[in-house]
């Protein structure tokens, strides 16, 4: 009976591993033990808690950009997306004084627009996604930094007060996060386009000849990396009660490493809502754990460049590996 | 091919004559070439081993970073073996050449041998390299270099800016490689199709490590001029120039799916650019909005080349 129960729970972290996002859930652990017995103030749970809350644009972004990065785009004007949605969140706020349910909605509309520009752009013109959203990345980084030089801008109190409100024992940026997971999930999971975008992912010619639409695809996974950078850009509002311009200058690279980090094929047609949300969690640890053990800020980019090439290289040694061993199965057979 | 080439020239006309028109003294004049000479040449040269990259079906988002490593290590050896006098400069250029090389390099090894996709490579190692500039460099600058070796970067032969001598030789010898000589044309067919080039008896994975070598020697040109035009290097130094590179390699006719692109095209891109920076510069358009015209510019290439490459898709059928 023990040794059933003993056997089962070692089945469960073998099927654990054997999947891609299982080690970051391991190193997560890790990372948080290491720096929790070097500085114990790091243990506390609430802690966690209030870190991943002050980092929402993270988890948000990162759980907005899965589904793009699933179908193999890359979307680098995410910051520049969130800059451009708080400058216009402002411009409404200075003009009225809208309640904030309302702002949400203009935020999110915002945003999705913005992805929607990127979607049209990239599904007419053919080109790489990453030169369209480099090009709208100038652009809107651009307009906002000439917007923001010319006015100031301060929040309302209320708003603010909006900002520190808890319901059962979250706060209004955990609860965001859940929701987004929810949405992605659900999306990904039982929704016909998270079908749609895993084919696109996985084989292009394939997802085409079982008649997924190509167009609809593409928009939508931009246009929901519009919507994420839009709910965050509100996000970002609530927590610092002002736009600050500089705030997301490395953004779009993080995301990146976030995803890859999080166990997406880098070939396509792999990706989890879970490894996603263990690889931001992780590397907000490494971030400001770094900080919490004494290790100087300069060695940051140095680990994180190290761990980001040393997980892709071997995510394709092993895919080389597997198709290795294929091609001998096949040759045996033969 | 040089199709496109005629149509940027047609559009460097274009720009000039439109600045002429609205700015008659300032802009023929003395004042647009100097800027031209010292703006140019520095992400000129950046833009070209970015090129190289390019054609080859590369992404190189490293490229900055590798430079002001570069820069930075080879200032500290300078700096460490000044009581060598002037002979210090020459270990120091071999030094930025060396590291620039040892960059391409490890870019060239985990895309071509492991099969990493390069965006992906050239992401990790900019954090890497930048994350080595960081800590030999403490975040500060390294300053004040012998004064010959700041020839390199604000001397004048003959009136013309030694900077902009040296991109136009670098560009020169990159043409006749590319366009004349067996390296070159392999590397535009591996760009195109390295399936096809690999079963045309083109040795893919070793030409594509050359490719990032080459263009890791040139970053390390970069590297000298940029560390002896501004007399110290730091490693936030040329931040713009990874956005402005690619637009000037995209507008200049290298598609980043590789395969086209010469150095002609990206030589009048740079023109063009530059030329129409002077002209917002005369027109006191702010500095932040620069970087939203960068982007515009490409934008409006990019719907530019897909309508025109649909009206003659059009007219073939008909």
């Amino acid at each position: 009976m023990i040794f059933n129960r003993i056997s089962g729970v070692v089945r469960l972290v073998k099927a654990l591993f054997m999947k891609r996002e299982g080690y970051i859930v391991l190193m997560t652990i890790l990372i948080w033990i290491v720096i929790s017995t070097i500085n114990p103030n790091f243990a506390r749970p609430l802690y966690l808690l209030d870190m991943a809350g002050y980092n929402s644009v993270y988890y948000i972004c990162a759980l907005g950009i899965l589904p793009l990065m699933i179908m193999g785009g890359i979307d680098l004007s995410v910051s520049g997306m969130i800059l451009a949605t708080s400058m216009v969140v402002t411009m409404v706020l200075t003009v009225t004084d809208l309640p904030i349910p309302w702002l949400l909605m203009v935020a999110m509309g915002v945003g999705v627009l913005f992805g929607l520009i990127n979607g049209l752009l990239i599904s007419w013109l053919k080109v790489s996604s990453v030169i369209v959203t480099l090009a709208t990345l100038a652009i809107y980084r651009g307009i906002t930094k000439y917007w923001f030089q010319q006015t100031t801008f301060e929040l309302s109190t209320g708003f603010i007060q909006a900002s520190k409100k808890i319901f059962l024992g979250l706060s209004i940026q955990n609860w965001m996060i859940i929701l987004m997971m929810l949405l992605t999930f659900i999306l990904l999971r039982y929704h016909k386009i998270g079908r749609s975008i895993f084919a696109y992912g996985g084989n292009k010619e394939l997802a085409i000849r079982k008649g997924f639409d190509q167009f609809k695809t593409t928009i939508f996974v931009y246009s929901f990396s519009g919507f994420a950078a839009g709910l965050s850009a509100f996000m970002h509002i609530l927590l610092l009660g002002q736009a600050n311009i500089e705030a997301y200058s490395n953004l779009d690279f993080e995301l990146i490493i976030i995803i890859i980090i999080g166990g997406l094929n880098i070939l396509g047609g792999y990706g989890t809502v879970f490894g996603t949300f263990f690889a931001t969690t992780f590397m907000i640890i490494l971030k400001s754990g770094l900080v919490f053990a004494r290790i100087p800020a300069f060695w940051h980019n140095l680990l994180i460049g190290i761990i980001i090439v040393a997980i892709v290289s071997y995510d394709m040694l092993q895919n080389k590996m597997i198709i290795k061993k294929r091609i001998n199965q096949w040759e045996d057979q033969v | 091919m040089m199709q496109y080439e005629k149509r940027l020239a047609l559009l460097l006309i274009l720009v000039i004559v439109i600045g002429s028109i609205l700015y008659p003294v300032q802009f023929i004049s003395l004042t647009t070439f100097k800027i031209f000479a010292h703006q140019v040449p520095e992400y000129g040269i950046i833009t070209l081993a970015l090129m190289l990259v390019m054609i080859a079906s590369g992404l190189d988002l490293s490229v900055v970073a590798s430079t002001t490593l570069a820069g930075i290590f080879g200032a500290i050896a300078m700096s460490r073996l000044a009581f060598m006098g002037n002979l210090s400069i020459l270990f120091g250029i071999l030094v930025m050449l060396i590291i620039g090389m040892t960059a391409g390099a490890l870019n060239g090894f985990i895309v071509s041998f492991i099969e990493v996709p390069p965006i992906l490579t050239t992401l990790g190692t900019m954090l890497f390299f930048q994350g080595i500039a960081l800590i030999v460099s403490q975040g500060g600058a390294v300053s004040s270099f012998p004064e010959p070796f700041l020839f390199l970067g604000n001397g004048v032969i003959m009136g013309i800016p030694v900077p902009m001598i040296i991109l136009v030789i670098l560009s020169i010898v990159m043409h006749d490689v590319l366009m004349r000589h067996e390296f070159g044309r392999q590397i535009y067919r591996i760009g195109r199709n390295k399936v096809a080039a690999s079963y045309s008896g083109i040795p893919v994975k070793k030409r594509l490590f050359q490719v990032y070598v080459l263009s890791g020697i040139i970053i390390g040109i970069a590297a000298i001029i940029m560390s002896a035009r501004y007399n110290s290097i730091r490693v936030d130094y040329g931040s713009s120039y990874l956005i402005n590179g690619i637009v000037a390699a995209s507008l200049g006719g290298v598609d980043i799916k590789g395969g086209k692109g010469t150095v002609i095209g990206v030589f009048l891109s740079l023109c063009i650019l530059s030329a129409l920076m002077r002209i917002l510069n005369l027109a006191n358009v702010e500095a932040y909005l620069s970087d939203s015209i960068m982007g515009g510019i490409l934008l409006v290439n990019l719907i530019m080349q897909h309508v025109i490459g649909k009206i003659k898709s059009v007219k073939e059928l008909s």
